[in-house]
């Protein structure tokens, strides 16, 4: 099983939403990590066959995903970040409207949406609207869909939003369950998500793929700039001008910092090892000092 | 080689005791690779579209049966006091238009209620869907439009080929103008537009029809025209829609 991207590029006009992208994925969990805007959503489409590529090829087991049309979306199962539902719709008529969708037979499709509600935890809702669902619910009921057709490449854009903390972690054992038999591509910008499931994280950002491998590999390439030190309050001000701060919490003595830089910050910084937030941190710093 | 040789040889190679836990875990793992694997077959777009008459809203039916309703009502009572052919012309050139757009809402719901995104991935996508609604709504209004013909050609005495051409162009020309509408208006905004535009185009029809001469004296072969260029728009403008509904771009653009 082995889906390639070979110098994938797609353009709005003039804009370049991806550039020149190229992998190579196999069986496993990767967290496609990157702000809002790298070019994740427009990626995951263009995996999904929903948007056409400006220049450049998906390719699955070595054809063409437009070649194989119908089998490709039949190995497909896909999450998009926003979508909505019919309102008359209660669980279960919509995963039985959805596996009619995907070409499963009404028996095989009746057995898998009452095996997928119980496993995203909807049993006792199943014939409830979906009106009724709380954000979590309904993003259980998304990944449930995505499921139906038992998906070779399963594509997950930003499946976290809306889940509380518990239904993080469960989602998180869940897909960690769904990666060893397929391809799984997890769109997010919260990394703690991807740390401790992916198998390979893909960073993005305008639209290039800036780095690849698995966490510990990839977080190896920042290694010795990561500090952290405790400083007083008014030191602890300076430094977060003018530095990148991954962490801050305020002791009674002071305040703990820990800082993404290439140089050490402050003469009480001592390096230790690097997490992907701190990776992400450092190659997003423009986009977090933005956001301040 | 001896008989007893042989013996011998097939003895050293006995098959061993089958250990019942192995055999039990054996018939797990291939249970579990049968109901991973997809050997079940898989529906055809027309089981799908068998399939999919039950989440058509049941408004659709029931707008489409009063519809009828107010014409068989109608027709009668206003050819009574009034001109036969301009009553009907009136009635079915009015209704024409409303007829069409009582399938609006449900052509343009993938995008209404975000679903299509979610659609396009599936084997049979939006494109296909949106075929298939298409098909269920072309026969559906194939009935009514028969059903009216029918009716109305027992209560005027206006040829069946006449009634024929007020009822199909106005439905043509209100057809290509809902599709161009819900191609062209951004969200949930496109529906509206739609029955905007659906009303005062069955208004337009009615007062062309009741108040002024362009129905009686446009001869035949001057409908027909009418006919095949709307036929033609709209049969364009259905390429155009699924040339449209295959470009994701496209699809972002109008939900944004």
């Amino acid at each position: 099983m082995e889906l390639t991207m070979d110098r994938l590029t797609k353009m709005y006009g003039s804009k370049v939403a991806v550039d020149r992208l190229t992998a190579t994925l196999h069986k496993g969990v990767y967290g496609l990590v990157g702000a809002n805007g790298s070019g994740k959503t427009t990626l995951m489409r263009m995996i999904c066959d929903i948007l056409k590529p400006t220049s450049g090829v998906i390719a699955y087991n070595g054809t063409d995903i437009h070649r194989l049309g119908e089998d490709y979306r039949d190995l497909l199962g896909y999450l998009p970040q926003h979508f909505g539902y019919y309102p008359d719709f209660s669980a279960y008529d919509f995963l039985m409207y959805m596996a009619a969708l995907k070409g499963l037979p009404q028996s095989k499709a009746k057995q898998k949406s009452l095996e997928l509600l119980e496993l995203v935890g909807l049993t006792g809702e199943k014939g409830k609207k979906i009106n009724s669902f709380s954000g979590g619910m309904r993003q259980r009921l998304g990944i449930a869909q995505a499921m139906l057709n038992d998906p070779k490449i399963l594509i997950l854009d930003e499946p976290t939003a809306g889940l509380d903390p518990k239904e993080r972690v469960r989602f998180r054992n869940l897909i960690s369950s769904f990666g060893t038999e397929r391809i799984v591509i997890l769109s997010t910008h919260i990394v703690s998500d991807v740390e401790y499931i992916a198998d390979e994280i893909l960073i993005m950002r305008k639209g290039t793929l800036l780095d690849h491998g698995p966490v510990n590999h990839i977080t190896a390439h920042i290694h010795g700039a990561v500090w952290e030190c405790e400083v007083s309050e008014s030191e602890a001000a300076q430094l977060n001008d003018r530095y990148t701060i991954s962490h801050l919490k305020h002791l009674g003595s002071g305040v703990n910092l820990r800082i993404v830089s290439e140089s050490k910050p402050c003469e009480s910084a001592l390096p230790t090892s690097p997490t992907l937030e701190d990776l992400y941190l450092h190659y997003f710093k423009e986009e977090s000092h933005r956001d301040r | 080689m001896t008989d007893q040789k042989l013996k011998e040889i097939l003895h050293r190679y006995s098959v061993p005791e089958i250990d019942p836990a192995h055999l039990r875990q054996t018939i797990q793992l291939a249970q579990k690779e049968l109901n991973r694997a997809r050997i079940y077959g898989k529906i055809t777009f027309w089981e799908l579209l068998a399939g999919q008459i039950r989440y058509i809203s049941p408004y659709i039916w029931i707008a489409q049966a009063a519809l009828l309703v107010l014409v068989f009502s109608l027709l009668p009572h206003l050819s009574r006091i009034g001109d036969a052919q301009q009553t009907a012309m009136a009635v079915l050139s009015t209704s024409s238009p409303l007829l069409a757009l009582v399938a609006v809402p449900e052509l343009g719901k993938s995008l209404h209620y975000q679903m299509w995104e979610m659609e396009m991935a599936c084997r049979f996508n939006l494109q296909k869907l949106i075929l298939l609604r298409l098909i269920l709504f072309g026969v559906a209004d194939l009935i009514v439009i028969t059903t009216l013909l029918l009716f109305s050609s027992t209560h005027s005495p206006v040829s069946l080929i006449h009634l024929g051409m007020y009822i199909l162009v106005p439905f043509t020309m209100a057809n290509s103008l809902y599709l161009f509408i819900l191609r062209k208006v951004r969200g949930k905004a496109a529906t509206a537009a739609a029955l905007s535009a659906g009303i005062f185009l069955s208004l337009g029809f009615a007062l062309l029809s009741r108040f002024s001469d362009a129905y009686a004296v446009t001869t035949l072969t001057g409908w027909f025209l009418l006919f095949f260029l709307s036929a033609w728009i709209l049969t364009r403008e259905i390429s155009t829609l699924f040339t449209y509904f295959s470009e994701g771009e496209q699809l972002i653009w109008i939900r944004s």
